[in-house]
């Protein structure tokens, strides 16, 4: 498959999950984790996911490699369709995409050695022979910076940002296509998410990796990411090119979205002007009627009381869902 | 001419653990203004929070020991005052809010009754007057409908409402100082461009100083007026803040400040993380605590303590080097 | 939630009469006829088939008709009944010598941590929770009724016979009130919000009854709701050892009495009594904490 093929493709996802409020409740509430959303992420490119709790950003990246079954709609990987897999295809599929997570303490089995646990994805799919296994782990090992000698000890005996990256060297054990990131930096020190964003970008180019990186720290994904998803209550709002999202954001939430973040610059902060949006995000098992945003959007007019925006096409690979772009 | 509220000289807290001796704070010395707004930064370990948990007496009895030349609030002794003269400060002339809001407020009781607790416990107010007093905070700090949320419980609220909350509650006395641990870092961003904006225009009305800890340097740089920067348990520079961005003087400010996404309309330069970790408290080397990540490091770094640099009036870097010559001082 | 409980346990006594054989000989005596077994087992109806034994029998049951007595010739339920209110009476004050006991021992323990309060206390609460009943009832006869000649050792009536039963049940659940108090109010103290309490500058013992208690109380009233099989079980050691006319005692020579009717009467009663307890225990959450007693909707 050639660069710029689309390796991923997310066609109407939905993924409700259901929630008993009260003992006897008529309904079961739902929340609408990921409502509809349909995009697609090209071989080779980081496609950073952002958003505020409740978006769907985790429900998202976490159905795309199937952790959780599709409410409705399709995900398509290098054109085929998931669902329609079975279990033994799926199984082998799964060699291509990995996952990994947050924090890195409760992502690696404490009672078990690094080695082990490096090797598990070999083990699991019966490849390799014990010797051959072990000269790999090892070179996954050194392939993201760590020392050799590490195969026989234990996760508690590394720092949070060793531990991430020995998340990353089991998640490239089966040599994936497509990694989701999710949140992978957030629950490490300043400087050591330097470390780790800069050892993802290298992989990506020495191995041929395509990303979906999903955070909120928006300042870090726009450094590593090629394009841009915004995401609010289960739905996407702006999808772009990185450089032209953040300096040409057209949709009031994401104006107001990249109009919070704070920059490490006093004389900008001093200057700038800002608008970031008032009120809460409110409860995705209650969103607001027609286009979700429309309560605390500074131009929301009657349309958008009722309608809901579906994503267009507004320039060169930027797309905004709002009636009013 | 401003006069000095909070001098601390030579704090130092350890915590006595199975393990041996934790160094969580060295030799920690800085002063605040009244009405001045002061951000300590660093990272995870790097001993701030401790250092103002200590000022109140708010640590483990049993496991911390705190020792100091001098911890002293106006005309007050804090090192040396009896434990209720602490607790009259605590809440009414010194408030601290936290960094999880939703885990910092007592589940079983509403919402009004725990922000009337400091007007009753510092015998402030009667009955009445705390509850229209503490009516009063709750639209200061932006809560609509606040006669209902007062209530409320605190599991009915989200993470931004709570933290109102609780800023409404540090700010209910009065207090001269107000100091906040990471208040926003469990937040969403926009709700954290609220409170800070809203803290902003607290200390405009109220005159408060502040100080402000936080590992984000974003938040910093718009907040306050004056950094202190930790890292291991010291302070490794101070100054204000444009000095502390655009000419930083110690060597892990630099890199922090190098290991950071930049702002708005620059090319995309290459993050320069910082080399290794910070080290373990319960061991600390030799010299210099930051020799083996920095990028200036000469042999006498390892050898010895580095000693407090005088850059101007209010710039102060511990380092051996001057990093803009890459000479040895 | 009661009824099916009931019905339940009724089920499984149901099944459990018929393990042993044929259970018509549960309902006779030595002297017994073949003659009257026949009969007696025409008048059990245990010659029907065991649907319609099971549906007479649940029948039956509603209406607390559970036999007669073997021994005494009365309906069982009724002697069941009359020494119900005593093992209640029994229950409720052995229910808060345990609690006036076993809470100030669990929070001594839990707020002095680590030192040798802690130690003195949790060892107390060890030996209390290793020592049985029976053990504790005797040494009290010992020492309050033999050597001091204070306390009566038997019989009931008055208050001073309520004072030994009561403290030796007490004192015997109080070791798990103590334990799960002291794991309770440890749990609390760890809690964001008790540094917050400190922090706007609550003094210590408000901070304990008004922020560490209130919540801790959940907890213990959880455990204390869950023990109360166990407080009956010992129900049954205390009644025997002072000779308390409770049901408790009388179902232990039900049992020796080989009296089954009574013994039937009295696991009805007493399993009501616990579910009831489970009942008043949902009752008092709902006091307790704010969540379950308003739902947990966000605003």
């Amino acid at each position: 498959m050639n660069d710029g093929q689309n390796i991923v493709e997310i066609r109407n996802l939905k993924k409700y999950f259901p929630v008993k409020h009260k003992l006897f409740a008529k309904q079961n509430c739902l929340v609408r984790a990921v409502d509809d959303i349909s995009f697609t992420i090209k071989k080779g490119e980081t496609l950073g996911l952002v958003g505020e709790s409740g978006c769907g950003k985790s429900t998202t990246g976490r159905t795309i490699v199937r952790l959780y079954k599709p409410t409705a709609g399709s995900v398509l990987y290098d054109g085929i369709d998931l669902a329609k897999l079975s279990k033994k295809e799926m199984r082998i599929m799964r060699r291509n995409m990995q996952i990994i997570f947050q924090d890195p303490f409760s992502s690696l089995n404490p009672r078990m050695t690094v080695g082990n646990i490096i090797s598990e994805p070999f083990v699991i799919h019966n490849m390799g022979t014990k010797k051959t296994c072990k000269e790999h782990v090892e070179a996954l090992i050194n392939k993201v910076g760590l020392k050799g000698d590490t195969y026989y000890r234990y996760p508690h005996e590394f720092s949070g940002g060793q531990c991430q990256r020995l998340v990353i060297a089991r998640a490239l054990a089966l040599n994936p296509e497509f990694i989701v990131c999710d949140e992978p930096i957030s629950a490490l020190d300043v400087s050591i998410q330097a470390q780790i964003v800069n050892l993802l970008e290298g992989l990506q180019e020495e191995l041929k990796l395509t990303y979906l990186f999903i955070a909120h720290d928006l300042s870090m994904v726009r450094y590593i990411s090629n394009r841009v998803a915004v995401m609010y209550l289960g739905k996407i709002f702006e999808l772009g090119e990185s450089e032209e999202i953040y300096t040409h954001p057209l949709h009031p939430y994401t104006k107001g979205l990249l109009s919070s973040i704070p920059y490490p610059n006093p004389k900008v902060e001093r200057t700038r002007t800002r608008h970031f949006p008032s009120g809460e995000i409110p409860s995705p098992t209650d969103p607001p009627s027609g286009c979700r945003y429309h309560p605390r959007c500074p131009i929301a007019d009657k349309k958008c009381k009722s309608d809901q925006p579906e994503l267009k096409s507004v320039g060169k690979q930027h797309w905004v869902a709002c009636h009013l772009i | 001419m401003s006069e000095t509220i909070l001098s601390v000289k030579n704090l130092n807290v350890q915590f006595i653990t199975k393990r041996g001796i934790i160094k969580a704070v060295q030799d920690v010395s800085y002063s605040l203004e009244k009405g001045e707004a002061v951000g300590i930064v660093g990272e995870s370990g790097c001993g701030k929070s401790v250092s103002v948990l200590s000022l109140l007496r708010l640590l483990p009895e049993n496991l911390a020991r705190i020792k100091s030349d001098e911890i002293r609030f106006c005309d007050t002794d804090l090192l040396h005052i009896a434990n209720k003269d602490m607790q009259n400060i605590r809440g009414s002339k010194i408030s601290i809010i936290f960094q999880d809001p939703m885990a910092s407020l007592n589940p079983v009781l509403t919402i009004g009754r725990q922000l009337r607790e400091p007007l009753i416990i510092h015998r402030m107010a009667k009955a009445k007057e705390a509850n229209n007093k503490a009516l009063e905070l709750l639209r200061m700090v932006q809560i609509p409908d606040p006669e209902e949320r007062m209530n409320n419980y605190p599991y009915e609220m989200s993470g931004g409402m709570r933290q109102r909350v609780m800023i409404a509650m540090s700010l209910i006395c009065n207090p001269e100082l107000l100091i906040a641990d990471e208040p926003t870092t469990a937040l969403d961003v926009t709700v954290q461009a609220q409170i800070i904006d809203l803290v902003k225009e607290l200390r405009r009305r109220l005159g408060m100083s502040l100080i402000w800890i936080s590992h984000d340097l974003g938040i910093i740089a718009g907040l306050v007026n004056r950094v202190l920067v930790m890292y291991a348990g010291t302070i490794v520079e101070e100054a204000l803040v444009d000095d502390l961005f655009y000419t930083p003087r110690h060597p892990y400010t630099r890199a922090l400040l190098a290991s950071i996404p930049q702002a708005e309309g620059q090319l995309k330069r290459k993050l320069q993380p910082i080399r290794g970790s910070p080290p373990d408290l319960l061991n600390l080397p030799r010299g210099c605590l930051f020799a083996e990540r920095c990028n200036y490091v000469k042999d006498v770094c390892r050898k010895e303590k580095p000693p407090i640099r005088r850059i101007n009036d209010n710039h102060r870097c511990a380092c051996w080097m001057d990093t803009t010559t890459s000479e040895v001082l | 939630m009661i009824p099916l409980t009931m019905v339940g346990v009724l089920t499984i006594v149901f099944f459990v009469l018929r393990l042993s054989g044929d259970p018509v000989y549960l309902f006779t005596t030595q002297e017994s006829t073949p003659e009257e077994i026949e009969m007696l087992r025409e008048e059990l109806g245990f010659n029907k088939p065991l649907p319609i034994q099971y549906i007479r029998y649940l029948r039956r049951a509603v209406v607390l008709d559970f036999g007669t007595s073997l021994r005494y010739g009365e309906p069982a339920i009724n002697l069941i009944l009359a020494r119900w209110p005593a093992t209640l009476q029994l229950a409720v004050c052995a229910l808060l010598v345990s609690i006036a006991i076993g809470l100030p021992f669990g929070a001594i323990s839990a707020l002095k941590r680590g030192t040798i309060w802690d130690t003195i206390c949790s060892t107390i609460t060890l030996i209390g929770q290793g020592a049985p009943v029976f053990w504790i009832g005797i040494m009290l006869i010992l020492i309050f009724s033999v050597r001091l000649r204070l306390l009566p050792a038997t019989g009931s009536g008055t208050l001073k016979h309520l004072i030994l039963p009561s403290i030796t049940l007490g004192a015997f659940f109080a070791a798990r009130v103590a334990r799960i108090s002291r794991t309770s109010i440890l749990e609390v103290m760890q809690k964001k919000y008790i540094v917050t309490a400190r922090a706007i500058g609550t003094k210590e013992l408000r901070v304990l009854y008004l922020h560490v208690l209130k919540n801790a109380a959940i907890a213990i009233v959880t455990i204390i709701g869950l023990s109360i099989p166990s407080l009956i079980g010992g129900a049954v050691m205390a009644e025997s050892i002072f000779n308390w006319p409770g049901v408790a005692g009388f179902m232990v020579n039900a049992v020796y009495n080989r009296d089954y009717p009574v013994v039937q009467a009295g696991i009805f009663i007493l399993s009501f009594t616990v579910a009831v307890t489970n009942l008043v225990v949902d009752v008092l959450y709902t006091y307790l904490d704010p969540q379950i007693r308003l739902g947990s909707q966000k605003v």
